[in-house]
């Protein structure tokens, strides 16, 4: 146990201080403290929205639509006598769009196509719709007050979310969202966390072979804990980063949060569900030093700085795996693959997770998941130390599956 | 204590590697370990210091099966390499640690070695920025950090200026003298014979000679003789010539730097050989008896030929 601390404490301390690592974290603690803020800061000085809501020039050939622009398109809509006034008014950059609006059509004239263009499109649209319908009531005798009374009717709505054993939660869909979120935190950052500590392990480790470092290593120190040491040391560095990047969003958006917001910058305003951030930090942990075992057993049977990047492709399948159906399921995380691929332990850091962010997962599931991995941990941990005390000394071509097979005996 | 191999062998695939080594190190003494490149001598001390496992044989220790937790072992690869962008300090704390130690022993170890070797300004230096010299200084310092029991050192003078080449021997002698067992693999033959009571020579994987230098060079014919003649030594080897007894009595002579080299045909005929020196004109200064050194018996012994002769044992 001693030992094994003594190369946690090394490698955490060197993986720590090397340039790649300081590098990345603060380029992540950085865009963490900014990202949230951004929407805000613009939304703040109010040269433009972020729901798309553009300046537009408007040609109401009917004479009926220049009182329910404003409503209905943007508030701050131009009127035109003609269309190559307002096209004008657009080359010359004073509005984004130009509008040609006829009884019973329109042509909307855009620079570039884009979301805001299609919501703009809908707008218009759903404008000439509601002036038809109300001059077909008007038609028909219905005065405008009881016209009102008709379309403003909307049914109130509810979404209930239930457990898996069939009882309503409290989760509403904000917190839904709010998990989601999470979700994809998760799986973006176990993605990323293993693409930068999963490459330091292989190339320390593939290093100390290709010098000999190994040697006096393996002289001083038994494989299995120095192994040990050296995925625990990555994986406390790894995610001390996270911690630091997830500290930073939070104080970013407690920073801003007093700010109004509506539309989609509604929906940066996360609350930070105690369970939800428990599992993210266990997930994490357990996903990343399984890979990172996986990682270091396989760059053990290689000897060279080149062959380094190709030992690396199965754990990384592996890896998207996982983090794909995570991402893919969140449309439908009660599917029958999402089940079973959630309850494989080399997949359930990023499919249990989520299923645990979306609230799909029994307590039940989840113990058992924890319990799964942890197993497979041990499994691979042990597995991976027979593969490095071989691998470890093993020079020249790489191994067959024979010679990893041998590892066993 | 001792260490004995015994009937060692090794094989990587269909090569064998070694071929039933045995020998015997005590402590208080330095074995050199020596053979051609390729002649299995790494593999030897991967074996000793349970980095490799041998096919069959048996590694002793004191006569019992050596268990790794039973000695300290200071271990020198052969190809160096530690943590280039890490401080010297840091690493030697780090293997002083991983070897048992606490950071205070550890860290007065690696300044009391870093001071012997005169290198204690680059406690704070990143290991890259040093020569390969000063660096391979470094690994010898880690090897003794925690004062080990056994010390084995593959090619420990490879790279060294003669400065440094003798504050390594320095070192290795003070680690004999404090008892410490000793092997350790070198070419320098120099260095070998300056130092080392015992060696052992290994040649296509198998053991080619074994025993002390003074006891080896014994089992030599002492029939080669120098002598240093007052005059010129041509002139003089031309007026010996002239003896009658000269061609019955001497197989090969020729000048060597200032001195004759004789070659007797039967080393019993120096007494004869001594009284016709006596008698020349002009007179001798000096006459000697030439052991063969080191590096002769080496050639001789790890050549392609000399692995086919049967040499003394």
């Amino acid at each position: 146990m001693k030992q094994m601390m003594t190369v946690f404490g090394f490698e955490f301390k060197t993986f720590a201080k090397s340039g790649a690592f300081i590098g990345i974290t603060i380029f992540m603690v950085v865009l963490a403290l900014i990202g949230p803020a951004i929407p805000r800061v613009i939304q703040f000085f109010g040269d433009m929205d972020i729901g798309g809501e553009r300046r537009i020039a408007v040609v109401d050939h009917t004479g009926h639509f220049a009182h329910r622009v404003g409503t209905y398109v943007s508030p701050t809509a131009g009127m035109f006598r003609t269309i190559e006034d307002a096209r004008a008014a657009v080359a010359d950059g004073d509005y984004h769009y130009a509008v040609s609006i006829h009884e019973d059509s329109f042509t909307l004239y855009i620079t570039a196509m884009g979301v805001g263009a299609l919501n703009l499109e809908n707008s218009i649209a759903l404008m000439l719709r509601d002036h038809h319908r109300y001059t077909a009531f008007a038609d028909l005798g219905i005065v405008p007050a009881q016209q009102e009374a008709i379309f403003a009717f909307f049914p109130r709505s509810e979404v209930m979310t239930l457990s898996p054993a069939g009882e309503i939660t409290e989760d509403t869909a904000e917190d839904f969202f709010t998990n989601m979120i999470f979700s994809y935190v998760l799986s973006f950052v176990l993605y990323f966390g293993l693409l930068t500590g999963g490459s330091y392990i292989v190339t320390t480790v593939v290093r100390e072979k290709s010098t000999k470092t190994m040697e006096l290593l393996i002289t001083s120190c038994k494989a299995g804990r120095l192994m040990n040491g050296k995925v625990l040391g990555v994986a406390a560095a790894v995610l001390t980063q996270i911690l630091l990047m997830v500290g930073a969003a939070a104080l970013s958006m407690n920073l801003f949060g007093g700010l109004e917001t509506e539309g989609v910058l509604g929906m940066l305003d996360l609350t930070f569900d105690p369970y939800i951030m428990g599992m993210l930090v266990i997930f994490f942990f357990l996903g990343f030093i399984m890979y990172a075992f996986m990682y270091a057993a396989l760059a053990s049977t290689v000897s060279r700085m080149e062959d380094a990047n190709s030992i690396q492709t199965l754990p990384m399948m592996l890896v998207m795996v996982g983090f794909f159906a995570a991402i893919f399921g969140m449309t439908n995380p009660g599917a029958l693959w999402i089940n079973v691929l959630s309850h494989i332990p080399l997949f359930a850091p990023f499919v249990m997770f989520m299923r645990i962010c979306l609230g799909t997962a029994a307590l039940w599931e989840v113990a058992v998941s924890i319990a799964a991995q942890v197993a497979t941990i041990a499994v691979v941990a042990f597995a991976g130390g027979r593969i490095y005390r071989m691998g470890t000394l093993m020079y020249g071509n790489k191994p067959r599956l024979r010679d990893l097979l041998a590892a066993f005996r | 204590m001792e260490l004995t191999l015994r009937n060692i062998c090794k094989s990587f695939g269909k090569k064998e590697v070694l071929k039933n080594i045995s020998f015997t190190v005590k402590s208080g003494e330095a074995m050199g370990y020596l053979g051609r490149n390729g002649a299995g001598k790494t593999t030897t001390i991967r074996i000793l210091a349970d980095i490799f496992r041998s096919d069959a044989g048996e590694v002793l220790l004191d006569g019992t099966p050596m268990a790794r937790n039973k000695f300290r072992l200071g271990y020198l690869p052969e190809e160096r390499g530690l943590y280039p962008k890490s401080k010297v300090g840091e690493q030697m704390m780090y293997i002083g640690r991983l070897r048992g130690m606490d950071a205070a022993s550890a860290k007065k170890n690696a300044m009391a070695l870093l001071e012997e070797l005169e290198a204690e300004e680059y406690w704070s230096r990143k290991l890259e920025t040093l020569s390969k010299g000063n660096q391979q200084k470094i690994q010898l310092a880690i090897a003794v950090l925690h004062d080990p029991d056994i010390v084995i050192l593959d090619e420990p003078f490879s790279g060294l200026d003669p400065v440094n080449a003798s504050m390594l021997k320095r070192l290795i002698v003070k680690q004999v003298e404090m008892n410490k067992l000793v092997l350790f693999s070198s070419h320098q033959m120099p260095y070998v014979e300056e130092f080392c009571e015992h060696i052992c020579i290994i040649n296509y994987g198998e053991i080619v000679l074994d025993g002390k230098i003074r006891d080896i060079k014994k089992t030599y014919p002492r029939n080669k003789i120098a002598v240093w003649p007052e005059g010129d030594p041509a002139a003089f080897l031309r007026s010996l010539t002239l003896q009658g007894a000269w061609p019955s009595m001497v197989s090969e002579a020729c000048v060597k730097n200032d001195a004759l080299e004789i070659l007797l045909k039967d080393a019993s005929d120096k007494q004869a050989l001594l009284q016709m020196l006596a008698a020349a004109s002009p007179g001798v200064d000096r006459v000697q008896v030439v052991e063969p050194t080191l590096e002769d018996i080496f050639v001789e012994k790890a050549s392609p030929q000399g692995a086919a002769m049967e040499g003394p044992q």
